[in-house]
């Protein structure tokens, strides 16, 4: 990788690390879906960049893939759903905001720590990148657990997916462009199916808050 | 070319099922349903002959079957055939029983192919990344399924079910992915015998790292304490015959993706870190299924539970090694066919009482009389009791276990005999007992009661003597497990 592609890397990394860190700390669903188009925006530029200054034309075509679907697509579709049933609701934490911050602050620091360190030097130059990346992992997982509504989870799977994608750049995978479509087709279904399910709960249930997801400890 | 044919028929036929059939043509829904899954069947039993003399098919588009992926293809296909047939009473009589519209079945056989190509294609793929993509497509053909009746109860255990499997996707992906950079060649891996051939070269510690995030990625799908916990509210929601497929052939699936990656890992770093793994969880999860079916008060969860068990069970044989690979192998074909059928029976259970709660259920050896006995019947074949095959392979994993592992092999059978009462004292409530006022004998029709009694006699016959080639192709998917290379 060039210079100019790992200090992208880098830029990207932080910018996807502060996503997922804000998603914590916000409360509105609206706020969630901006930062997950911000990190999909993000990571589709780095593709697009590298793609450009390596002179990819897979990587460029997968990089349209993501910012169309990721970027654009699924927040809008995310949108739609929200004004359709003109909800647009917050959604709590388990944890209070220290605690969470706490937390949050034990994951960077485990992502920091000597256990990953060797999956930071797959790729030289990405040493700086490596540890960005698996935090934000590890706090998109920590979003899903600690946060009430099913909008968090779906959101929470995407970034984790956003991070994912990211994370493959700093260990140097490169997979066959069929196989590429194969994921981001996967993910664009998953949206979909996703977004089916969130309609369902809301017309059973009458909220999206996983705390009135109690029929199935009822019976 | 015959395994791009068994993959694409299911396909094809989900294909039919969407675009071209009428919805109201239910009875020729079924029917292109049935007769695809026996043409993949003997596609099955045409390849697995063929895997035992040549080794595996040649690959084609990214497919090709080696011993182990023959194997899973011969389950997949086995189940896979009573399950549509099962499917096709089961849905006849909930329609009858206006429980569901007749629109609805094709969608129920549409989703029912998209499964079945996708697991088809998850195990005869040679590249990891296509079997996680397929392993992915599992999850999204089955989500809609589980919700198939529409009330709060199903979506809330099918959203369960979509999230908790994606995350543990997303992380086995990410093992995918780390496994996939471990190699210091320039070309790029494009299947399983390349990465293998490399594994020597990895980092232990990356290896180490990577196949954690493949336990527990993959781990999720088989359903390995402490990963399990969408699976009971699954298989209580989703159409019994589903449920089925989803208890029996899944769980096969997703172990098959964990043990791809365990002999990369074991090539790599030896065997101690991959089988300690499988040991802890494999324990873990009979015990706490132990306890559970135990006070278990509703059949498909307890169901659910001895899935969650028979996964620790299969997940021991793999961690003990030797002569516990080759058992845990042959339980996967004999788990998948008493476990589709219990899950059948109990669907005959449901069609007549209409309610899970085993408390509301008792008399049933008087109002289904071949329902209850092939249930009883199960019960005694998945508790491991002689003179079923089950009963050999559990004996064989704790006869592999007892050396290297004799606290372990102990603890385990403490379990397994919990287990045993807890189910005798469900099963026993259930058959005997006044029949209740509202319920009036007899089974539903001949396409529930068929595959049932096919699978009992199957299962008979592979319990007391196992044909050549199905112990052959066991064999051989042992020792590509113990020695890849």
């Amino acid at each position: 990788m060039s210079e100019y592609v790992l200090n992208a890397l880098l830029f990207v990394d932080m910018a996807a690390f502060l996503a997922v860190l804000f998603m914590h700390l916000i409360k509105k669903d609206s706020h969630l879906i901006w930062l997950y188009a911000l990190q999909s925006m993000a990571t589709g530029l780095f593709l697009l960049g590298t793609g450009i200054a390596e002179e990819e034309r897979s990587l460029i075509m997968v990089a349209a893939l993501t910012i169309i679907i990721k970027a654009i697509a699924a927040p809008i579709f995310f949108f739609r759903l929200m004004d359709r049933f003109g909800s647009h609701g917050s959604s709590s934490s388990y944890l209070s905001t220290p605690v969470t911050l706490a937390a949050l602050m034990a994951l960077v620091m485990f992502a920091y720590s000597s256990v990953f360190q060797i999956l930071g030097m797959l790729l030289p130059g990405t040493v700086g990148s490596f540890p960005l990346s698996l935090a934000a992992i590890f706090m998109a997982i920590f979003l899903m657990i600690n946060r009430r509504g099913v909008f968090s989870q779906m959101i929470g799977i995407l970034a984790l997916e956003n991070s994912i994608v990211l994370l493959t750049a700093c260990i140097g995978i490169k997979q066959p462009i069929a196989l590429e479509v194969g994921i981001i087709s996967d993910i664009a279904l998953w949206i979909v199916i996703a977004n089916a399910f969130i309609s369902m709960i809301y017309r059973q249930f009458g909220s999206l808050s996983t705390s009135d997801l109690k029929q199935l400890t009822e019976e | 070319m015959m395994t791009t044919f068994l993959v694409a028929v299911p396909l094809a036929t989900a294909c039919l099922i969407g675009f071209l059939l009428p919805a109201k043509s239910v009875r020729f829904i079924g029917w292109s349903a049935i007769f695809a899954s026996s043409l993949d069947f003997l596609l099955a039993l045409f390849i697995v002959p063929r895997v035992v003399s040549v080794g595996s098919t040649g690959p084609a588009f990214w497919l090709s079957l080696d011993a182990l992926a023959a194997f899973l293809v011969l389950i997949i296909t086995l189940v896979g055939f009573f399950a549509s047939l099962y499917s096709v009473g089961y849905l006849q009589a909930e329609v009858e029983k206006g429980i569901i519209g007749p629109n609805r079945v094709r969608q129920y056989f549409l989703l029912f192919e998209l499964f079945m190509f996708a697991m088809l294609l998850a195990v005869s793929t040679t590249h990891p990344v296509v079997m996680w993509i397929a392993i992915e497509a599992t999850t999204l053909s089955t989500a809609f399924l589980i919700s198939f009746y529409n009330k709060p109860s199903a979506t809330e255990a099918a959203w369960k079910y979509l999230i908790l499997n994606s995350l543990g996707l997303l992380l086995s992906l990410l093992g995918t992915l780390i496994f996939l950079a471990l190699p210091q060649i320039q070309t790029g891996i494009t299947d399983w015998s390349m990465l293998q051939a490399s594994a020597a070269s990895f980092h232990p510690l990356a290896v180490k790292i990577a196949f954690v995030f493949i336990l527990v990625g993959y781990g999720t799908k088989v359903g390995l304490v402490p990963l399990h916990t969408w699976k009971p509210d699954t298989y209580a929601k989703a159409p019994t015959p589903m449920a089925g497929l989803l208890a029996s052939v899944l769980i096969n699936v997703a172990l098959f993706g964990i043990l791809r990656f365990k002999t990369v890992t074991d090539a790599s770093i030896g065997t101690g870190f991959s089988s300690g793994l499988f040991v802890m969880f494999g324990t873990i999860s009979i015990v706490l299924a132990a306890l559970i079916i135990f006070i278990q008060k509703n059949y498909k969860r307890m169901l659910a539970y001895s899935g969650i068990e028979h996964a620790g069970i299969m997940a021991l044989g793999f961690g003990f090694g030797g002569i516990g690979t080759f058992a845990a192998l042959l339980h996967m074909l004999y788990h998948a066919l008493v476990k589709a059928m219990l899950f059948f029976t109990a669907g005959n259970i449901f069609l007549k009482y209409s309610t899970t709660k085993m408390k509301q259920i008792t008399g049933v050896l008087s109002v289904l009389p071949l329902s209850s006995v092939l249930f009883f019947g199960g019960f005694i074949a998945i508790a491991g009791l002689p003179p079923f095959g089950i009963f050999a392979t559990k004996l064989l994993i704790l006869s592999a276990g007892m050396m290297s592992y004799p606290w372990i092999s102990g603890i385990v059978l403490f379990a397994l005999a919990v287990v045993f009462f807890g189910f005798f004292r469900h099963v026993t409530a259930m058959l005997f007992g006044p029949i209740p006022q509202d319920i009036e004998p007899g089974e539903s029709n001949m396409l529930t009661k068929i595959p049932i009694v096919l699978m009992a006699a199957i299962i008979i016959i592979v319990s007391f003597d196992l044909p050549e080639t199905i112990s052959s192709i066991v064999t051989a998917a042992a020792a590509s497990l113990t020695q890849p290379f």
